[in-house]
């Protein structure tokens, strides 16, 4: 049970160059170097125009977690499914997970872990934000 | 000069890249949690971004004394970085560095000169992010006869290199700078 938002990423670019439509929408969030979101629309940017597609609630689930905030570290502890991965380079990984009820970001440098952090977002809607972006990766 | 030291230093920057270090220059010590709700950025975007700074050593972070949460902050080859695409004003970046390497008593062109030095100098390896390093690197380099110092230069790498022995000796306690305060002081290092 986990998901990558890198994932989540490359399947929106994948589906804006597609199935998009050329658009000049004005974008209110940015996800990657070519990727952006105007409301509920994906926008790509690339040499060859601007395209945007109307990812609905997956768009949603992204801007729920585009700024977790830490609020507090904590003692390293196991963390429990669902698991959100929020980003990974080779060994170094920053992921979300559960543990007694809380939501908690981790981040992992090989074997090590090297920090484990209560984030602003509640139980419940962590596991609304998995579900969404699960399913449109068809998890 | 500044801007030749972005090919000596090897870094090239995006668009966006340039908007998210000059955003944490603005704001350091910050989260990546603010500078993502600043420069509404994902999270993940920052993150990556902030992972490759780190891996250049353009910025590093230490942990918040009681919540833990990650500060960064810009090194010194950040902020020269920032200023050679002119990220922000040259004097904010002047206070900046001299704040970062602990050398108040240097003018704005002082720091200028020195940036430029250090741009002549760099190679891969240069410990530009710890002044003492680089000096003891200078002194060493000039002894050897490898690097040539001007008359403009003397000045500025003397009062460098009296802060790094200071700081050497700083090691071995309070006391023995004291007893040698008065010395350093008085003595030019780089004379030739």
């Amino acid at each position: 049970m986990a998901v990558s938002v890198s994932a989540v990423l490359s399947k929106i670019r994948e589906e804006v160059a597609a199935k998009g439509s050329p658009c000049s929408a004005e974008a209110d969030l940015e996800l990657a170097e070519d990727l952006y979101l105007a409301g509920r629309l994906a926008v790509l940017k690339t040499e060859a125009g601007t395209k945007c597609l109307d990812i609905g609630e997956v768009a949603e689930a992204l801007r729920e977690i585009a700024a977790p905030e830490a609020l507090r570290q904590e003692q390293a502890m196991p963390l429990s499914p669902p698991y959100i991965e929020l980003y990974e380079r080779g060994d170094k990984y920053v992921v979300m997970g559960v543990h007694e009820g809380k939501v908690y970001m981790t981040e992992w440098s090989g074997v090590l872990l090297c920090c484990s952090w209560s984030i602003n977002i509640d139980l419940e809607k962590y596991k609304r934000i998995y579900k969404i972006l699960s399913n449109y990766l068809g998890l | 000069m500044i801007n030749q030291i972005l090919s000596k230093l090897g870094i090239e920057l995006d668009d966006k890249e340039k908007k998210l270090l000059s955003l944490l220059l603005e704001e350091e010590p910050v989260t990546a949690y603010r500078l993502a709700s600043d420069g509404k950025m994902h999270f993940s975007y920052v993150y990556k971004k902030l992972d490759r700074f780190e891996r250049e050593e353009l910025v590093t972070y230490f942990c918040e004394p009681e919540s833990g949460r990650k500060l960064y902050y810009a090194m010194p080859k950040g902020v020269i970085t920032a200023m050679a695409y002119g990220l922000s004003s040259q004097r904010l970046l002047v206070e900046k560095l001299k704040n970062k390497w602990g050398l108040s008593e240097l003018g704005q062109d002082d720091v200028l000169e020195l940036v430029g030095l250090l741009a002549q100098v760099y190679r891969p390896g240069f410990p530009i992010n710890d002044i003492v390093m680089t000096s003891y690197y200078l002194y060493i380099k000039y002894l050897s006869g490898e690097i040539t110092i001007d008359i403009k230069h003397k000045n500025i790498l003397n009062i460098l290199f009296r802060r790094a022995l200071e700081a050497f000796m700083g090691l071995l306690g309070e006391d023995c700078i004291e007893r040698c305060k008065a010395e350093i002081a008085s003595r030019d290092f780089f004379s030739r």
